[in-house]
């Protein structure tokens, strides 16, 4: 009888473990900048690599105990097809990280980049990893709210930081939309596959700050259901 | 010799009780971090040991008296080996149960074995169906009552705490109701219960105390209130120090209500063997209830902390209002079935509890296949009993 009592609850708070796998995808956003630096610094980034490689690792352990979890729970906080979707955004945000410190990898500039391109290179990695750290206190923020029973004040608060999310996102498509069009204005003095290598960063780092708003937008849907 | 074995028999059921059934009255407050699982043991084995004596009369007239009518069974014997049956059956049953990890109640056990060795001697018209019928509506009406009151409490504290702009502040104002009504209900139930001390003295005793512990706790509130961290922290730490009470209310309660299920047919057997007469009515011992309540409490203490530890382990999301919850409302239904006579199971007003809770958002609930658990041992239970009670009973008539 006992262990039917403990059996009514799961033994891991899915929201907790979704808190869990955000702030393991925060801590391998936190290496996007110092990868950059040591980058430009002509330094190796493979040990940063292997780091987020273990942290990627420690995400799909936790997807895989939110599914199990959730596919036997009966009484739910939130829809199990939203809370998967969220789960699903995080995880591309950290595969999207790895991506991109692996790209890093695979390529050596032929010519400096001149410093305005390398401003607007940093200041997008900085909107991106701003994003995924209020994408984190918003996943946060969804345990106060249902600690709060769902109360009407903590949504509010809630909506504050997912509105946050989605301002630095816009902010970091306007980035993006800059750097990508200095790029291309140097398609004669650069050479082709630097350019093309320098795209696909910018590419990398705005999907970084794409998925993060997903996250936001599906938690903003969930708080107001 | 036979009373030996009797008392041997009644010493094993109260002992598996404890062993298995108590820590459904502990198991939210260990699992919500309130009390630790030493803690838990050794207030429930002291608890469930003085709900017994103090309480547990009532309930245990009502299951040897209401389900075998005694016109019926004419020679001692007879009753004498039924009630042997009737134990040992649900013995062996909830062993196997607990072996199995099903859910059983005792409860349901031990009303089935009597019905069983009942139907055996003089056929269905032994029981009294009116009273069976009653005492399965109370296990199909006292999960949906738990499970209500839960959703209910949950929803008000929500309400009037949780989702207020500050719940400190909220909890500052509502704490001492909330401690008022707690302490009342505990107090009047024990006044008019245990103490007999009638409705007007209990209602003036339950003001009384409640009103001191409501202004004791406004002044806890207000310092608890200045120091505070963070508002929600506040407000579990309030629930906290009322669930450990909502807890013992629990323990308590369980003792009353289901010292029964061991004491119930082992006063049957000892009035039988003493007086050689089968009277109607069947008076209970002091001491066949504490011996009961005792065994309840060595089940505890011997086997109930590992049971405990694995509950502390495996329940990592409950918290203290919601454990408050659960715990408030499991044991207010078992007490108010405690008054009304009737026999119900705390493990199903704990499921129906928890649910409640569930349905109103307050906690996340495994499926797992557990309700379905719930209505296949609601019906294995008593046929199941009732089966091996009836067998028994045949074998047993033959050698006393």
């Amino acid at each position: 009888m006992t262990r039917f009592v403990g059996k009514m609850f799961p033994k891991q708070s899915p929201l907790k473990l979704l808190y869990e796998h955000a702030i393991v995808t925060h801590n391998a956003a936190q290496f996007i900048i110092p990868a950059l630096n040591s980058y430009f610094d002509n330094q190796s980034i493979d040990q940063m690599c292997t780091q987020v490689d273990i942290l990627e690792d420690k995400a799909d352990e936790l997807k895989v105990m939110i599914r199990e979890s959730y596919s036997k729970l009966k009484f739910v906080y939130f829809d199990r097809v939203d809370i998967l979707t969220i789960l699903h955004e995080e995880d591309a945000v950290i595969d999207a990280v790895d991506d991109f410190l692996k790209s890093l990898t695979l390529n050596k500039l032929e010519k400096p980049l001149t410093k305005d391109l390398k401003d607007l290179l940093f200041e997008l990695a900085q909107n991106s990893f701003d994003s995924v750290h209020m994408m984190t206190m918003a996943v946060e923020d969804l345990l106060t709210l249902v600690e709060s029973s769902f109360s009407p004040s903590i949504a509010s608060e809630e909506d504050k930081l997912t509105a946050k999310v989605e301002t630095d996102e816009s902010r970091t498509d306007r980035v993006s939309l800059q750097l990508g069009k200095k790029i291309y204005s140097m398609k004669n003095s650069m050479h082709p596959v630097d350019l093309y290598f320098l795209e696909k960063l910018a590419g990398l780092l705005t999907r970084i700050a794409d998925h993060a708003e997903n996250v936001a937008e599906r938690i903003r849907m969930i708080t107001h259901t | 010799m036979l009373i030996f074995l009797a008392i041997v028999t009644g010493f094993a059921m109260a002992f598996a009780i404890g062993a298995n059934d108590v820590a459904n009255s502990m198991a939210t407050a260990v699992g919500a971090k309130a009390i630790t699982p030493k803690q838990a043991v050794i207030i429930a084995s002291i608890l469930e040991f003085l709900g017994a004596v103090l309480f547990g009369s009532h309930v245990t007239l009502t299951i040897v008296k209401g389900i075998v009518k005694p016109q019926v069974i004419t020679q001692p014997e007879i009753l004498i080996a039924g009630g042997f049956a009737a134990l040992i059956s649900s013995s062996i049953w909830i062993l196997a149960a607990t072996i199995w990890g099903m859910p059983v109640s005792t409860t349901h056990s031990i009303v089935g074995g009597m019905a069983g060795f009942g139907i055996a001697a003089s056929g269905w018209d032994a029981v009294n169906w009116k009273v069976m019928i009653s005492i399965v509506s109370s296990w199909i009406l006292s999960p949906l009552a738990g499970g209500l009151l839960a959703y209910s409490v949950f929803k008000l504290i929500s309400f009037l705490i949780l989702r207020r702009p500050s719940p400190a502040k909220a909890v500052k104002k509502v704490g001492p109701i909330l401690i008022w009504i707690t302490f009342f209900i505990i107090v009047y139930l024990f006044g008019v219960k245990t103490l007999k001390i009638g409705q007007t003295n209990s209602i003036w005793s339950a003001t009384i105390i409640a009103t001191t512990a409501a202004i004791g706790g406004y002044f806890t509130l207000r310092k608890y209130y200045r120091i505070r961290t963070k508002d929600y922290e506040l407000v579990e730490s309030i629930f906290k120090r009322l669930q450990i009470m909502t807890s013992c209310y629990v323990s308590f309660s369980h003792g009353a209500n289901d010292v029964a299920n061991a004491v119930g047919p082992l006063a049957v057997i000892y009035w039988v063997i003493r007086t050689g007469v089968i009277s109607p009515k069947v008076e209970v011992p002091i001491w066949v209830l504490a011996l009961g309540g005792f065994g309840i409490s060595v089940g505890v203490l011997l086997l109930g902390y590992r049971v405990m530890k694995t509950i502390g382990r495996d329940i990592t999301q409950l918290n203290n209002t919601r454990g408050f919850c659960i715990d408030f409302s499991t044991a207010s239904t078992v007490l108010i079935s405690s008054v009304l006579g009737l026999p119900v199971s705390t493990t199903h007003i704990v499921v129906g509890s928890v649910v409640g809770v569930g349905v109103a958002r307050g906690v996340e609930v495994v499926n797992v296949g557990v309700l379905k658990n719930i209505i296949l041992s609601w019906l294995a239970t008593v046929p199941l009993a009732a089966g091996l009670s009836a067998l028994l009973f045949k074998f047993l008539v033959k050698v006393i």
